[in-house]
Parts: structure tokens; C-alpha cells; sequence
């Protein structure tokens, strides 16, 4: 006899994989676009200074005088924007791969060294870019820069090390896709359905890999994604902290400055990447308990000007116990277990979604009448004042609560230089947000959230036939 | 910024235009380079003043961005319960911000939130602390809200309520936890029972608060005197000064002194406190004794001793219990620093049948550390590691702000935290070893082992004395624990017929899914299949045990719930219980099992086939032990013939004994037929809308 009872009750522990795999692909938001701000204080800015050593390595120095650590922060322009359609997954290969040791530091090693200085480090991947970091007492400042410079020149790939790690990536993937309740409907919410896949395959295909493309991955396509991506002409090093600019300076040359460079990349194509929309799925769901609905509506690059009103209306519509969608869904009709929305930018185009998982009893039908007539409710009468106030103050605060350790700060840095071109952009993400109206918000309501603009993709629990691993 | 930029960048090319030839020669160092000459650390100073009501106020401004907190520590958190209201300064710190005078529960949260600020309360150990912070611009906002709910909290019922329920269900969950357990009776081993440090809440006493208690300890703590407030951030002194007079000048109140702690008693000798977890597949460990005075000049040589001792992945303790001996996942020691006398507690989580050897192992490092000098290099590693992690504790305002704090509180001088690296550079080998000798005692420690007492008993008294205790710390019998080893009654598993049967899953009587059972033979055994799937969830099991004897021999086991997934692979072979259970990572992850069985111990599923083959009667009482994958121990099923029962059911109509099963996660009531063998008619669970009905039965 079964001694516990089948699930009669959602329970909230249900959900926690959804915000985690949200947070795998969510590159750090910064909204509002790139523009001189010349003399004016920013609160949370940042000083720096950056150059380019002769091979190409985009260098950014944040010395803080007050600071007591240091953080060095590496991101590579590669992420799986950069991959090709039969070769997904590769990016988050190398993730994998640049902690299996390099010419002068075994497996493993890095780590080690790391953590016995007091330190700590960690390494993420999104579809735009992959970056590896530490943060260590100020006198190891040497040791964070030769560990990341003895990768970037010496990578070991060899065959035993990548066809370990393609079976921890495919693990990973069983673990936080195929065997995660809507896993497979946050791939096609953030990927396949909402892209074109014909125009825009950087986009259309998910950072996590498929399991073909990475059983069929041979060691010479794997070391030439390294040679083509893993260059310093590709790379943009941070320091940011307690550190004497000139030392830095002479360290980085010593470590980094004798790699050579490498090619350029090929340019990234997504024209037209939602021509395709509207479009409506079904996605049958073993491992979910409760029906659900993923709304993905086409929007705009990160540095786009309607970027920053795009944030606030995720905030209003979704964000938190006091946003719309929850007191309507969850709180007075109670159709809804959980609701959120949020503007999901990248490089290229990007997404605002919206996720409410269903109560039990209700239909992904019903449910969507409901949503609907919320974002219908914003689109015909916008947002109050109010709102908008408080949309401004958590998204500043979230941002300027983010710049204070070092790693937040070379963080802030990679992220003004990454996604708006220069790392001065730093100076104007705050200000932009706090320059949002109600016609703002109103305004990007109209133009984005409109039905013909979206993928519905719908959670049904239980057996799927068929499902398809891309 | 960007002309800077520029200038940079033509400055430097001119650099390497001079030094090419050296920096294209320059090979990678093959070593990771030696340490930087170490920068001067400069601890941020910070500004005081007190209040003519007695509250003291410390200002740091510090930090690179627009961010503020403040934080009010209280003197009397948990360590002023009385020990009959034990867990009331959690549930008072968590209803304080819920509701004041002038503003609800939702009022504060829509308040705080609405310009991204926080604001909570916990209770420590030996005080309470109440938190806001915002940006700076928000300031006001901030001690608004502090100023309301110190002076005003008004704790509403339903809120006390809400917070109690949410209480209990931790409590629950963490008291099944032997880790907790194990922590929970080494605190009151080493502090007594009758020590605030030895005391903790109980369900019974959380149950037992009532709101007048909330107020009494609110009139009792919530007053300046005594009372500190440590704001911090980009702000300066007289911005805060007139913040706080703004706000607290009016606050007045003394309370009561706080009571004396009592002494605690140092111990004599070792024992072992074997806190018996009947079927446990691992044991928990937990050594140690009183430890130091906050102000004890010792505290430095011991952080040292404590991270070569056990105090990291790369200490002794873990190296040899895990890496060496492969006796468990992890091993750590520790020292507690509370403004009381503190302790220093070593603990793992080791296989039943090492549980000796780790005890003896453990005690073992602690003689060597007191007797032979610790070698230079591991001395070295052990402060590096402390010395170059300080500053990564220190980046943020209210990191600094909480070091800050806590240094004061405890009366300790200045240089405690601001010379720490200096301090730790300085420990020698002898510091080390002297401070071993003095502060840690192999011969004097309290061994608290949480375990199987049938498997452990034995072993344990060859190591030292042993006390035995249920897992609510009641005492029992050396006898009462061996009890459990008596195999309990013979199951006659002749009896069982090859079969299959289907049952549909209402719930709130709508069918919500369905379970298919298959009994057949093999041979000389019995192979049971089951299916149980419902609105997502499903369970497979797999078994198979002896239709001689019903000793079970393999059992198979996947189970989803939700995104939660388990997964079981047993074997027993020559009486040894080895595979391995796969849980969520909440409910511990992997665990491998090595260990004997206890004979009459059944696998999961075996049960409802014991009560097939049972003789029911009128007066029928059976205790059926199983293996709970889940919990990781032995559970004792008790079940009993409450009446009969017609029953119809959608395969027909049958007479039926009603038989309540208890000790299960769900108390279940089942109905089985009368006629042997007792199969499966209905299953209910208790206060749940499910109930399982047969509707088909074939028998080959």
C-alpha cells in the first residue's frame, strides 16, 4: 500500500525549478540604452579605466581605494548565439571544460588554489555570453589573473576530458530539462517557439545543448570552437577592488599579453526573428502536476531605448506579491498557483514573458482569458503613477544593491560593455530606468503585447508522446 | 572618462613599444606566482554616541554605493526564555514586523517594498535584532518603520497564528532530521537542561505561546537601555544623529534586568549519549565540549588549531575520515562564540558500522593535535586561508556593520576585528598546541551518536560509557533498545495467491488516477509489480522476496512527485542491505546503503502482503517493521482491527475487516477482505479527500 497520499494540494517547493532555470538563461539586466552622461554624479557609478592589450584582450580596471577584495572577472563573447544549427551545446561545453586543467594547472586545480587563498570563484553561460570569475584577497590578485591567463593559452582538450564532460552536460540537461516539471515548456517559451528558427537559429536553440548534438561531438570541432571563441581578441577582463592600477596593469601584460590572437568570429544573423508569431502550442508535461501557461512576446534588444520601460512593466504586471498578475490570479480569483512576468532582453532581440501556473481544477483555456484581460486592462487604460514609482525604486535598488562588492561591480562593467557597447554605459542604466513614465510603459504595452506578437505555449500534465529533444 | 581612456591607451602603447622583445620572450610561469606584498588593510573607522535613554548608536559610513542599514540589537533573545516557553523569542521576532498601531501586515511589506528596501527581525541566542535597509534617498522610510514597530508592534492574533502554523511545520520537518537531533541533545548534554544554551523550542512548547507571552517579552526586551543601533552606509554622523533623535529620543522604558546564566559544568569524563533511531542507515556524530569565553586571548591559536583540526575540506578531519578512510561526506569541527561560555563541537555523518571507529578516530586527532606540533606547512595553509578570507567578509556596509556589531556586543576590544589578519600571521606551532591542551579534552567530551542503538550498542561501550535515549531525549534501557532486535513475527508467505488487481485514486471523489498490482511467482520467490499514477505523480516498485520465508530480496523503486524524484535500487545478499536510495537533494540526496538487515524487517511494499497472510481477528494488534526509503530508517507499521465493514466497490461487494494502520508518514485506514488472503478492497488516508477503490480482481 502507498503510505503517502498522491499530490491533492499544489506545493510551492513545485515551482522552484522554474525560477532556477530562468535564472541559467537570464543574462544580469541592465536596462536602458547606451548615451554620454558627462559630468553629471551618478549614484552606483563605478570609475575605470580601459585600454586593449596589442592581441586584442579588452582589458577594464575598477581600482577602489575602500574596496578590501578583488574580483577578476573574464567574460568571453561566446554564448550559444554563436553556435551552429547540429552543434548546440558547445558553448556550454566549454563552461564545463576550462575547469579540467590547462598546460600548468591539473584538473581541478583551479579550484583549489582558489579556495586555499581565501577566495571564492564560479563561472556562468547565456545565450550572449560565458563568463569565469573569483574573488580573492587583494595580495592573490596575481593568482586569479595567471590561473584565467593559463587557460585562455593552454586548455586542455583532450578526448577523455570533453567525452566526461558531455556526459555531465546531458546529465545536467536530464536534471534541469527532461526531468524538470515545464522544462521543456521554458525551451520552447525562451527558444524554439518564440524565434524563427530559420531566420534567427542563434536565438531559436537553447544554451543547455541537445543531447545529439553532443553525443555527436569529435575533439577537432570541439578545439576549433576554442581556437575561434576562446581568444583574447575576444575577451574583455575586469578587475575590480582593492588593487594599484600600474600593477595590474604590468601583471596582465606579463600573463596575458604573449597569447596570440586569434580570427573573428563569424557575425551572428537574426533578421526577422518573430515573422513567425502568432503561435500556439501544446506541450504534454510527464513531470508536471498542474496544467500552465508560457506567454513570450517578441521584443528588443537589451540597448534598445524602450528597454527600460519594457523592465517596469514586467515589474508592475509580475514581480512580487503587489504586482497584477498575482493579486488578480492568485490572490482574488484564485485560478493561479503562481504568476510572473519580466522583460527577458538580450544582445540580439529578446523577449518579455509571462508564466501563470494554472490552480488545480482550472484549464490553460480559461486561465489565458483571465491574463489576457489583465494585459488587455494596461494596454487599453495603462499603469498609475504609483506603480511606476515603485517598478523605479525595487529596480534601482536591486541594481545599485548588486554594485556593492567587487564582483558586482566588474560584473556591472562586463554587463554596460557587453550589452550597450561601452562599459560607460554604467552611468545611464540606473538613469534611464528612473526617466520611465506611465506613457512609457503604456506606449511599449501597446506596441509589444499585442496577440499577434506572441507564442502560447500550454502545459498540459502527464505522458507526453513524442517529445522531441532539441 | 572617455578622453582618460584614450590618453590610457596611448600611454601604455608607447609602454610595450619599448618592452616587446622581453614580453614576447617571457614564457608562462610554470608555478602560480607567490602572494603580492600584502596591502595595509584599513578597517573603516566608525563614529558613537548614545542617547539619554540609554541607546547606544555607532555610525559607519562606508561603501562605494548609495545603500543604507540598520540594524537594533536587543540584549535577550533566546537565551531569556524561560524553558517552559522556549521558541518565543523566534515566533515574537517574526510577528514584530506584522503589524503595529498604525500600520498591517500588508501596510508595512507594500511600505518597505515599494522603494526596494527590506525590513525583518530575527532572535539569536542572546539577542534580538531588528533590520531595515534601503538606498539612502530612502532613508526616512526606513526608520519610520523601525520606530513603528519597536514602539508600536501590536502582534495580531491571526498573524500569531500564521506564524506559529509556519513555526510548527519547520519544527516538524527538522526534528525527523538526525543532524538536528544530534544538535539539539548535545546542546542540552553540554550546557544541562536547565541552561537557556541547552534549551530548545519543542512543538509542544511552540504550541503553548499565547499572545499575552509575545507582549510580556515584547514590555521585557523592546526598551533603549541596553539596546544598540549600528547604522551603516553612505551616511555621516550628523545625518544619522538627527535621524535617530527624530525617531527614538521619545523611547523610553528600562525592563527587566536580564536573568543570570548559570555556569555550565564542565565534564569529568567521556561519554557517549547513543540516541537509538531505530533501522538509521547512517549515524550521526556529534563530540565536543564547553568551550571559551567570547574575550578568551586563545580565540586566535584556536581559529588556527580549528581549520587544521577540522575546520575545512582540506583539514584533518575530512582528509582522513572521508578522503582516507571513505567513512563519510563530510567532517568539520568548530568553535562557537555566543557572549557566554561557547563550545566546540566535531561532527560527521558516517556508515553504521564505522560509527566506532569514527568516534575513536576523532577523539584520536584531537589527542595528536594536543601533542605533536603541527607541521609548517599545514600551519601556514590553515592561516593563509583565514587571513586572506577576512577581507572577502568585509565588502559590504552591512557585512562590516555585522562584525562590527558583534564585536561590540561581545565587549571585546577593537582590535579583535580590525587586527584579525595580523592577529592569525602571528600563531606559531606552540600557540597551537598550548591552545589544544588548554581548551580541547579528548578524556572529557560528550559523544552524542545518533543511530541504530541494536547495531551500536555494542561497539560504542568498547569506546567509552553509554547512556541510551529515545529521540525526544527520554532515557531508556540498555534492554529497551536491544528489544527492537527480537524478530518481531513470522509472516506466512504460502499464503499469497498469483494475481492482479486495479484500484482507481478519487480525490474529493473524482477519479484522479489508478494502481495496478501484479503478484506472480518465480521460482522460489514471489515478484510483486506496481503502478501507481495520479495527476502526475507516479510510483513504480518492484519487489521480490521469498515465498518461503518472506525474507525480502530486491527491491525496485521510482517515484515522482511533482519535480521531486526518488529512485531506489536494493539488494540483500547473505543478510547485507547494499544499492543505493536517490532522493531529492532537500530530503538528503544519494544515500548508499551497506548494512546489515534486521531480520524480519520488510522492504517498502512487503507490508500490505504481511497483513494478506495475517490472522485477523476481531482483536488482531501487529507491528510490521519496514525499511522507509524516504527516511532513511526503520519504521514500525502498527496496525490494528478496528470493526468490519460491507463494502461495495466498483469490483464488487465484499465483507471486510476495517483496519487502522498508524507510524506510517499518514495514518491509513484500510479495508481488507475477510476471506484469506486479506486483499486490498479500500485504502483512505487520514484527514486527506483521497481514497484508493478496487475495481478489478483476476486471479490466474
Amino acid at each position: 500500500m502507498p503510505h503517502s497520499r498522491p499530490d491533492s494540494r499544489p506545493d510551492s517547493r513545485l515551482f522552484l525549478p522554474l525560477v532556477l532555470l530562468c535564472a541559467v538563461s537570464i543574462p544580469v539586466q541592465v536596462e536602458g540604452q547606451t548615451g554620454p552622461s558627462p559630468t553629471e554624479e551618478v549614484p552606483g557609478n563605478i570609475p575605470f579605466a580601459a585600454y586593449h592589450l596589442d592581441n586584442g584582450l579588452h582589458v577594464i580596471l575598477a581600482p577602489d581605494a575602500e574596496a578590501t577584495a578583488v574580483a577578476v572577472n573574464l567574460w568571453y563573447d561566446v554564448g550559444s548565439r554563436h553556435e551552429r544549427p547540429g552543434r548546440s551545446g558547445f558553448a556550454h561545453l566549454f563552461e564545463h571544460l576550462m575547469f579540467q586543467g590547462s598546460e600548468n594547472v591539473a584538473p581541478g586545480e583551479h579550484g583549489q588554489h582558489v579556495e586555499r587563498a581565501g577566495g571564492s570563484l564560479n563561472a556562468s553561460i547565456t545565450e550572449d555570453r560565458t563568463n569565469y570569475f573569483q574573488t580573492l584577497p587583494p595580495e592573490r590578485m596575481n593568482l586569479g589573473l595567471w590561473l584565467e591567463s593559463d587557460r585562455m593559452r593552454s586548455l586542455r582538450i583532450t578526448e577523455e576530458n570533453m567525452q566526461r564532460e558531455v556526459e555531465v552536460v546531458k546529465e545536467e540537461r536530464r536534471l534541469r530539462v527532461d526531468n524538470s516539471p515545464y522544462g521543456t515548456t521554458q525551451l520552447e517559451a525562451a527558444y524554439y517557439a518564440a524565434y524563427d528558427s530559420t531566420s534567427c537559429f542563434p536565438y531559436a536553440h537553447s544554451v543547455i545543448g541537445s543531447i545529439a548534438d553532443l553525443d555527436a561531438a569529435e575533439l577537432p570541432e570541439v578545439q576549433e570552437f576554442f581556437d575561434l571563441h576562446y581568444v583574447p581578441n575576444n575577451a574583455t577582463l575586469t578587475v575590480a577592488g582593492a588593487f594599484e592600477e600600474e600593477v595590474a596593469r604590468e601583471l596582465i601584460e606579463e600573463y596575458f599579453g604573449s597569447i596570440p590572437s586569434g580570427g573573428t568570429s563569424p557575425e551572428v544573423v537574426c533578421e526577422d526573428p518573430f515573422s513567425h508569431l502568432p503561435v500556439d502550442r501544446t506541450i504534454h508535461d510527464r513531470n508536471a502536476t498542474l496544467p500552465a501557461l508560457f506567454l513570450s512576446y517578441g521584443s528588443v534588444e537589451t540597448a534598445h531605448p524602450d528597454a527600460a520601460a519594457l523592465s517596469v512593466l514586467g515589474r508592475i504586471l509580475g514581480d512580487g506579491q503587489s504586482s497584477r498578475l498575482h493579486q488578480r490570479l492568485v490572490r482574488e480569483e484564485q485560478v493561479a498557483v503562481q504568476t510572473a512576468a519580466f522583460s527577458n532582453t538580450r544582445r540580439g532581440p529578446g523577449l518579455f514573458q509571462v508564466i501563470a501556473i494554472a490552480n488545480q481544477g482550472v484549464e490553460a483555456g480559461p486561465l489565458l482569458e483571465i491574463l489576457d484581460e489583465e494585459i488587455e486592462r494596461i494596454v487599453e487604460s495603462g499603469v498609475g503613477l504609483e506603480e511606476v514609482e515603485r517598478a523605479r525604486n525595487q529596480i534601482r535598488a536591486t541594481v545599485i544593491r548588486s554594485r556593492q562588492t567587487v564582483m558586482g561591480r566588474a560584473e556591472a562593467l562586463q554587463s554596460a560593455n557587453h550589452f550597450h557597447g561601452t562599459p560607460e554605459a554604467i552611468r545611464t542604466v540606473v538613469q534611464q530606468v528612473a526617466e520611465v513614465d506611465p506613457e512609457d510603459v503604456l506606449r511599449v504595452a501597446r506596441r509589444y503585447l499585442t496577440s499577434d506578437n506572441r507564442a502560447v505555449l500550454r502545459t498540459v500534465p502527464g505522458a507526453a508522446s513524442g517529445e522531441e529533444d532539441r | 572618462m572617455r578622453t582618460l581612456t584614450r590618453l590610457h591607451h596611448a600611454v601604455l602603447g608607447a609602454l610595450l613599444l619599448s618592452v616587446p622583445a622581453v614580453a614576447a620572450l617571457q614564457a608562462q610561469k610554470t608555478t602560480p606566482p607567490a602572494p603580492l606584498p600584502e596591502r595595509p588593510l584599513a578597517f573603516p573607522a566608525h563614529e558613537e554616541f548614545t542617547l539619554d535613554n540609554g541607546l547606544r548608536v555607532v555610525v559607519l559610513s562606508y561603501g562605494s554605493q548609495p545603500v543604507m542599514s540598520a540594524r537594533l540589537y536587543l540584549p535577550g533573545g533566546r537565551a531569556v526564555e524561560p524553558p517552559e516557553l522556549a521558541g518565543l523569542a523566534s515566533l515574537a521576532a517574526t510577528v514584530l514586523t506584522k503589524g503595529t498601531a498604525a500600520r498591517s501586515a500588508q501596510e508595512i511589506s507594500a511600505e518597505i517594498e515599494g522603494v526596494g528596501g527590506s525590513l525583518s527581525a530575527s532572535a539569536g541566542q542572546d539577542f534580538l535584532t531588528i533590520s531595515a535597509t534601503t538606498l539612502t534617498e530612502h532613508v526616512s522610510t526606513a526608520f519610520e518603520l523601525l520606530e513603528d514597530v519597536v514602539v508600536n508592534a501590536t502582534f495580531p492574533e491571526e498573524e500569531v497564528e500564521l506564524a506559529r502554523r509556519q513555526s510548527l511545520s519547520t519544527l516538524q520537518a527538522e526534528l525527523g532530521q538526525p543532524q538536528t537531533i544530534a544538535s539539539r541533545r548535545f546542546a542540552s548534554v553540554v550546557y544541562g537542561e536547565d541552561h537557556p544554551y541547552g534549551v530548545r523550542a519543542t512543538p509542544e512548547t511552540v504550541q503553548a505561546l499565547t499572545r499575552e507571552d509575545l507582549e510580556a517579552f515584547r514590555d521585557r526586551t523592546l526598551h533603549p537601555r541596553g539596546a544598540m543601533l549600528v547604522v551603516a552606509g553612505q551616511v555621516d554622523r550628523e545625518e544619522v544623529e538627527s535621524l535617530v533623535r527624530g525617531h527614538f529620543e521619545s523611547w523610553t522604558g528600562n525592563g527587566a534586568p536580564l536573568p543570570e546564566l548559570r555556569e555550565p559544568t564542565d565534564r569529568e569524563e567521556t561519554t557517549i549519549y547513543l540516541v537509538h533511531r531505530p533501522g538509521s542507515s547512517q549515524s550521526v556524530v556529534s563530540l565536543g565540549h564547553l568551550g571559551i569565553e567570547p574575550d578568551n586571548p586563545d580565540y586566535f591559536a584556536l581559529q588556527v588549531m580549528n581549520r587544521v583540526l577540522g575546520g575545512g575540506a582540506d583539514a584533518r578531519l575530512f582528509q582522513i575520515l572521508r578522503e582516507e578512510r571513505g567513512w563519510t561526506y563530510g567532517a568539520y569541527s568548530q568553535f562557537s562564540r555566543p557572549a557566554h561560555r561557547g563550545h566546540f563541537v566535531a561532527q560527521a555523518e558516517v556508515r553504521p558500522e564505522v560509527t566506532d571507529s569514527t568516534v575513536v578516530e576523532i577523539l584520536d586527532q584531537m589527542r595528536r593535535i594536543r601533542e605533536e606540533p603541527v607541521p609548517e606547512e599545514e600551519l601556514d595553509g590553515a592561516k593563509s586561508f583565514l587571513a586572506g578570507s577576512f577581507p572577502l567578509r568585509l565588502e559590504t556596509a552591512d557585512q562590516v556593520a555585522g562584525q562590527l556589531a558583534s564585536t561590540l556586543l561581545l565587549g571585546l576590544p577593537l582590535e579583535h576585528l580590525t587586527e584579525y589578519p595580523e592577529r592569525i600571521r602571528e600563531i606559531t606551532t606552540e600557540d597551537v598546541r598550548t591552545a589544544a591542551r588548554e581548551h580541547t579534552d579528548p578524556d572529557r567530551a560528550a559523544v552524542i551518536v545518533v543511530g541504530d542503538g541494536v547495531d551500536l550498542a555494542e561497539r560504542l561501550e568498547a569506546v567509552a560509557p553509554v547512556e541510551f535515549f529515545d529521540l525526544e531525549g527520554a532515557p531508556l534501557t540498555r534492554e529497551e533498545v536491544l528489544a527492537d532486535a527480537d524478530v518481531p513475527t513470522s509472516w506466512d508467505a504460502a499464503r499469497l495467491e498469483a494475481g492482479e488487481r486495479r484500484y482507481e485514486i478519487y480525490v474529493e471523489g473524482n477519479p484522479m488516477g489508478a494502481a495496478d498490482y501484479t503478484l506472480e511467482r518465480q521460482g522460489g520467490d514471489w515478484v510483486s509489480s506496481v503502478l501507481i499514477s495520479s495527476m502526475g505523480s507516479s510510483q513504480e516498485t518492484h519487489l521480490r522476496f521469498s515465498a518461503e520465508d518472506f525474507t525480502p530480496r530486491e527491491v525496485r523503486q521510482e517515484m515522482l512527485q511533482g519535480p521531486l524524484q526518488t529512485s531506489a535500487e536494493l539488494v540483500v545478499e547473505e543478510g547485507r542491505l547494499l544499492g543505493t536510495v536517490e532522493l531529492p537533494e532537500e530530503l538528503g540526496g544519494l544515500r548508499e546503503y551497506d548494512q546489515q538487515l534486521r531480520p524480519g524487517t520488510l522492504f517498502p511494499g512487503m507490508e500490505e502482503y504481511a497483513l494478506a497472510v495475517a490472522d485477523l481477528t476481531e482483536e488482531t494488534e501487529l507491528v510490521i517493521p519496514y525499511l522507509d526509503l524516504t527516511r532513511g530508517e526503520m519504521v514500525r507499521l502498527e496496525a490494528s482491527v478496528a470493526g468490519e465493514a460491507e463494502i461495495t466497490v466498483p469490483a464488487g461487494t465484499f465483507e471486510t475487516w476495517r483496519v487502522e494502520v498508524s507510524g506510517g508518514d499518514t495514518p491509513l485506514t484500510l479495508f481488507l477482505r475477510k476471506s484469506p488472503p486479506h486483499l486490498l478492497i479500500r485504502q483512505e488516508f487520514a484527514g486527506q479527500p483521497v481514497q484508493f477503490d478496487l475495481i478489478a480482481l483476476t486471479t490466474p
